[in-house]
């Protein structure tokens, strides 16, 4: 387990890149929807017709959701299985074991609100099936 | 001449001090100097020069007393125009003066209370 | 006087609030009624929650002096902190989206299009199907249980446009058409106002809605759709005169007649409605008179000028006339 977290988390810079993976890929969803919702309503669509619009956006939201548990999934395994134990939170040691189960209890709690964050991004767009 | 920039004073004697020359006791009286010497570099000024300090403490009370002052003014503001809308039909202050108090009731408590206060 | 007697009277006050023609909380639309559910669901849900959460903290702060044990505390954490707000907030926002299609449903038929002026209210009637427009000003009125579409836009500056006992509020922008869809439920006279600071008569535009069985409403709009009757009397011929002597008819449209100015309200049947000037006055000759004398007085900075040195008798008659206007 020791060996597999210190190459999945090394002590580089490259290492933030797994906290900051959900809210990025909620932060795109956010964007392409409802830009892709504009757009839609003001140029593509004649009567505000949106069933193709929830359809491409439920593909999308799929995809993010999917990425999100990944990130979530990870962080997990890194953070070691949710340890909450008597080590489970030791704090401040310098060490790359402290390191590493911090960056994964952080990836999992914002893999947490990512994942939120996304379902309620997109119902707007599922519930009022208009332009108006 | 002042020592400033580059013209400052060659250290002089041992670095880093030795057992024997940290172990050397401090003269009471020089101790007690010293001590003057910092306490009054470090006290409030006084007089007019009271308000050139830079302690942060001091800077902030008069920063959130100020604040609170620009929020009982707005206050008075506010109550002002209750007195307006406590009855209808009142005159106590024209529709101009209404839209002028609440314009500056609403810019002094946010601008100048809730912004520097929170 | 002993305390408890305060104690009635205040509340009777406090309550003045929920019943009235112009109450949120006393709703005679569909869309206001949805607006008090909504508004009572979440009213007490809160109060559920603050006492919850506020008895919590006193109880594990103050008056529990048990140690809890780690788990529990993760449990409540969790469930408490992040499960439980998840799924009522979901909860609430899809309820809130499941209302808000019917909210913003076009109009079965009438659509009334509505510009806001500097302290009035331009109107126009568009009944299903019509080519032209029936102008009005300053009221509305609307047959109960259908749904009649409000296209608002404004002339010079931000307005808003709000009935409380009907639905909620729609800004109008210049140079932009938003759109409000009411379905009244109840026949009655109501009171609504504009919503967004607008200059120095902001509070003196409102407006009477009255709201009439469909029969009614139909009669109704015949006859406004109407030119002006004619005039009877004495009084109100000389009126007439006046009217057109003075210049109204430059501003002001009486349809019918030679007056055809668009820069103020329309005054074809300005006998027949609920108020004065935009809402603030009763309709009496009285206040017609001291309108036309003091306008500026009753509406600061209103472009109507006053016509103040107009002798009284003029005044009156000008008055008798324009109640006629039924």
């Amino acid at each position: 387990m020791k060996v597999q977290s210190q190459s999945e988390f090394g002590t580089g810079v490259g290492t933030l890149l797994k906290i900051t993976l959900a809210p990025t890929i909620w932060a795109f969803h956010f964007v392409i929807s409802y830009g892709a919702a504009a757009v839609w309503c003001e140029k593509l669509t004649a009567q505000g017709d949106t069933v193709a619009l929830q359809v491409w956006l439920i593909g999308l939201t799929a995809a993010a959701l999917l990425g999100i548990i990944a990130c979530g999934v990870v962080g997990w395994r890194v953070w070691g299985k949710g340890g909450y134990g008597a080590d489970g939170h030791t704090p401040g040691l310098g060490n790359t074991e402290s390191r590493q189960g911090f960056l994964g209890h952080a990836s999992v709690l914002l893999s947490v609100v990512s994942f939120i964050a996304v379902i309620f991004v997109i119902l707007p767009v599922l519930m009022i099936g208009s332009c108006t | 001449m002042k020592y400033s920039g580059t013209n400052r004073p060659k250290p002089e004697g041992i670095w880093p001090p030795t057992e024997e020359m940290l172990d050397v006791p401090v003269d009471k009286a020089e101790q007690a100097k010293r001590e003057d010497r910092l306490r009054r570099a470090w006290d409030e000024p006084t007089g007019l020069a009271y308000w050139t300090a830079v302690n942060n403490d001091k800077v902030g009370a008069w920063y959130s007393l100020t604040a609170l002052f620009s929020m009982l003014c707005a206050g008075v503001l506010a109550l002002l125009m209750r007195v307006q809308l406590a009855v209808p039909d009142n005159q106590f202050l024209d529709a101009d003066r209404f839209n002028q108090f609440f314009t500056m009731h609403g810019s002094a408590m946010m601008f100048l209370f809730a912004v520097p206060m929170f | 006087m002993p305390q408890h007697r305060l104690f009635q009277p205040a509340i009777l006050l406090g309550l003045s609030g929920c019943v009235g023609r112009q109450s949120v909380l006393d709703p005679a639309g569909r869309d206001a009624s949805t607006l008090l559910t909504l508004f009572v669901v979440m009213l007490v849900g809160l109060i559920v929650l603050w006492v919850g959460i506020n008895g919590m903290m006193l109880f594990f702060n103050t008056l529990s002096t048990r140690r809890y044990e780690e788990a529990t505390a993760r449990k409540l954490i969790i469930g408490g902190g992040i499960v439980f707000p998840t799924l009522v907030i979901a909860a609430l926002l899809v309820w809130g989206l499941s209302i808000m299609p019917n909210q913003r449903a076009p109009g079965d038929g009438l659509r009334i299009k509505v510009i806001g002026e500097q302290w009035w209210w331009r109107v126009e009637y568009w009944p299903a199907g019509a080519n032209a427009p029936i102008i009005a000003a300053n009221e509305f009125r609307m047959p109960v249980g259908t749904r009649t579409q409000f296209d608002l836009t404004s002339a010079y500056v931000i307005h808003s446009f709000w009935i409380p006992a009907l639905g909620g509020q729609m800004d109008m922008f210049p140079g932009r058409e938003t759109m409000i869809s009411l379905e009244p439920l109840e026949a009655g006279v109501y009171r609504g106002q504009c919503a967004e600071f607008c200059g120095a008569s902001h509070a003196l535009m409102v407006f009477e809605v009255v709201t009439m069985e469909p029969d009614d409403f139909d009669a109704w709009l015949t006859k406004e759709a109407a030119p002006a009757v004619a005039t009877t009397g004495a009084q109100a011929q000389h009126g007439s005169e006046v009217f057109l002597r003075e210049g109204c008819g430059a501003c002001h449209a009486v349809r019918g007649t030679q007056a055809i100015g668009q820069v103020g309200p329309d005054l074809t049947h300005v006998g027949s409605r609920e108020s004065l000037g935009a809402g603030i006055l009763e309709p009496t000759i009285e206040n017609i008179a001291e309108w036309i004398a003091h306008t500026d007085d009753l509406k600061p900075e209103v472009e109507m000028p006053a016509y103040d040195d107009m002798p009284n008798d003029e005044l009156l008659a000008l008055a008798t006339y324009l109640r006629g206007l039924k």
